[in-house]
């Protein structure tokens, strides 16, 4: 099931800041892991993953470095900053208040 | 090996960071992604380190995809739209560029946005033309369009200013003065133009008609259009621009019948003195309230001229004059107790008119915005362009169409400007109708400092601000005008007192009913005008602008007696010991 694209414009960056709490990762990384622990619910295009990056790292939430990888090829590795993680609990919270507004709705759960 | 050599190459790229074709050319994956990547990143169209790590970002992804199994087909077809991505990625590398960038950004924005509104603004005002509606100087010219031929003054006069243009009256005006003889010997060949001037001076009107361009005899009288070529500015065609060449010459001719007057008094010919005084205030009532404020200070400074000739006579020849005489002249000055009653601004009101519809448009409801015309009208004002010579344009139209459009977006409104300079002569003209010791708070003078001491208003309002100010001065000169010659009028009738009673009365209040209606109020402190003996002769004055009586002692400096500093209201900030001398005056 592909979320359209209005939802995924919220959902993205939370997204990827969740995933990146549990340590830093490149930008293919970031895409499976997305497809992978999202079922594909979450699977953007592709080409849209690295605009909402350069844009995270525009806000101060995430950071990145470049690391020449073990296949010798240069990757850029991206990780939360302290201001990405308070931002991720802001929006943990609202995303879990808004899942419970629309449980109560009928909308999720049951 | 092929891995050492990409190594090799990105390490090269990363030296060389805005060289981004060469990381992809050199990147080891599939050619259909590179060129993918090469659509991708030209299209981003950053700057070229910008573009350099995105490319590497996106060999970086498509290698990885490749690693993991994927065909190049479907790495692409996974990637998605090339040209949403590149303006995603654009937009998104624009964020992350420095502050700095996006201040000059806005700034850049800022300084095209308003450069074109500028040249918007510029086009609007090129557009712009005044169109004059009301002919002002007709309106000026109403009053001696509708006179008799018979009542005009100025076709006697005109000829007089010839004669006095082709020779001119020496500088002496009393005895004491150094040319005196040389006055004389004037005053005996212009013998006729004197009784010209006398005989025009009881006609009702002036009676000349304003304008460069209108009279030809005139223009011949004062020796006007130098080579025969007339002006035909904006400026000339204007009320602001109408010449006023009579006034120097009608102040000639007070001069010279004041001068004659002093000759009659020192030979004792009575008739003929009080034929000139009667003259001068003629001439002072001609000039009266009919035309531009100046006129106005003309007429004032005229009959000033005749209460000082007079007052010297009634000081030193006391029986010149017989009672009837004496009648007569007084009653010259009966009626005349305010300012508003020698002067008025309200031909003032013509001018202004006539200047905002010649610099504004006219959107036929009393409103309009500032036209190049207008810009080249204020340029001429601004220069004082010497008008009825047709001399050279000071016009300079690339400025005017530089600095115009500012003028229009800065400048108040026609209707706007028209408003504020109502206001300030209505509240002038108001205060003319009361002794300006009455005047309690300057209003219209207040409110122009108002509008200069703020940047903003003052150029929003600065043909107010730059035409209006000199009124108070003028009512300043009347009301002095009228203290003097109440001073003269009180004199008067103590010489009538004296030659019925036998001496000079205690009191001022003596004098009334029978020589005096009444005894006029100090026109700096509202009570009864002063009067005291002085070596057995009268003198009459006000306490000044020191409010203390100083027993009629005008200040001094340097051993000269200073009388008017006595009585210059609204400088106040330097206050002079001593009274304001009426009669007889230092």
């Amino acid at each position: 099931m592909k979320v359209e694209r209005e939802l995924m414009r919220g959902a993205g960056p939370v997204a990827v800041l969740r995933l990146l709490q549990s340590g830093e990762k490149y930008g293919y990384e970031l895409i499976k892991a997305l497809e992978r622990q999202s079922d594909g619910v979450l699977a953007m295009g592709q080409s849209t993953l690295y605009p909402l990056l350069y844009n995270l790292e525009a806000k101060g939430l995430i950071a990145s470095r470049e690391e020449t990888a073990d296949n010798g090829r240069p990757r850029k590795y991206y990780r939360l900053t302290d201001a990405g993680k308070k931002q991720l609990a802001r929006d943990m919270k609202q995303w879990e208040a808004l899942a419970g507004a629309m449980g109560k709705l009928g909308i999720v759960g049951s | 090996m092929s891995e050492a050599i990409e190594t090799g190459l990105a390490a090269s790229s990363r030296r060389s960071r805005k060289d981004w074709q060469a990381r992809i050319a050199s990147a080891s994956i599939p050619e259909e992604t590179k060129s993918l990547i090469t659509s991708v990143v030209r299209r981003t169209r950053l700057w070229k380190w910008e573009k350099h790590a995105v490319a590497g970002e996106l060999i970086a992804h498509f290698g990885d995809a490749i690693d993991a199994g994927v065909s190049a087909e479907e790495a692409i077809r996974r990637f998605g739209d090339v040209k949403q991505a590149a303006r995603l990625i654009r937009r998104a590398m624009i964020r992350k560029r420095s502050i700095a960038w996006h201040l000059w950004k806005w700034i850049r924005r800022a300084v095209l946005t308003l450069a074109l509104l500028y040249i918007g603004a510029g086009i609007y005002y090129a557009m712009g033309k005044p169109s004059p509606s009301v002919d002002y100087i007709a309106k000026l010219n109403a009053r001696v369009y509708s006179a008799p031929i018979d009542d005009r003054a100025w076709p006697l006069y005109r000829p007089v200013v010839a004669s006095f243009r082709v020779d001119p009256m020496p500088d002496a005006i009393k005895p004491a003065d150094e040319k005196w003889a040389d006055a004389l010997a004037w005053l005996d060949r212009h013998e006729a133009d004197l009784a010209a001037l006398r005989i025009a001076a009881a006609k009702p009107i002036l009676g000349r008609l304003h304008g460069l361009n209108i009279d030809a005899e005139d223009a011949a009288a004062f020796n006007l259009y130098i080579g025969g070529k007339r002006d035909d500015s904006i400026l000339a065609q204007s009320v602001i621009g109408v010449l006023l060449p009579q006034l120097n010459y009608m102040r000639q001719f007070a001069t010279a019948l004041a001068a004659d007057a002093a000759r009659a008094a020192e030979a004792g010919d009575a008739a003929r003195f009080e034929q000139d005084i009667l003259a001068i205030l003629g001439i002072s009532r001609q000039l009266r309230k009919n035309d531009v404020f100046v006129t106005d200070l003309v007429s004032v400074g005229c009959q000033a001229l005749a209460v000082r000739v007079l007052g010297d006579a009634l000081h030193r020849y006391p029986a010149l004059l017989g009672d009837d005489a004496l009648v007569r002249l007084s009653h010259q000055f009966a009626g005349q107790r305010v300012a508003g009653d020698l002067i008025s601004y309200e031909a003032e009101r013509y001018v202004f008119y006539d200047v905002a519809q010649r610099i504004y448009t006219d959107n036929g409801h009393g409103d309009g915005r500032m036209t190049p015309k207008g810009m080249e009208f204020l340029a001429q004002c601004a220069q004082n362009v010497n008008v009825g010579t047709a001399k050279q344009s000071y016009h300079e139209p690339a400025l005017s169409y530089s600095l115009g459009p500012a003028a229009m977006l800065m400048m108040a409104s026609r209707k706007e400007m028209l408003h504020e300079y109502d206001f300030y002569l209505d509240a002038q003209q108001a205060q003319l109708a009361i002794p300006l010791r009455d005047v309690v708070n300057d209003e219209p003078e207040a409110r122009i400092q108002e509008l200069k001491n703020n940047l903003t208003t003052a150029i929003k309002y600065s043909l107010v601000t730059t035409l209006a100010p000199g009124l108070s001065r003028s009512s300043r000169s009347a009301e002095q005008l009228l203290g003097q010659q109440e001073g003269l009028t009180v004199a008067m009738a103590l010489e009538l007192y004296k030659r019925s009673q036998g001496g000079y009365p205690a009191s001022l209040n003596d004098l009334v009913p029978r020589y005096l209606p009444a005894v006029p109020a100090d026109r700096i402190d509202g009570r009864p005008i002063r009067y005291r003996l002085v070596e057995g002769k009268p003198v009459v004055y006000s306490v000044g602008v020191d409010r203390d009586d100083d027993g009629g002692q005008p200040p001094m400096k340097n051993g000269e007696p200073r009388n008017s500093t006595a009585a210059e209201w609204g400088k106040t900030a330097k206050v002079v010991d001593g009274d304001w001398v009426l009669f007889p005056q230092p």
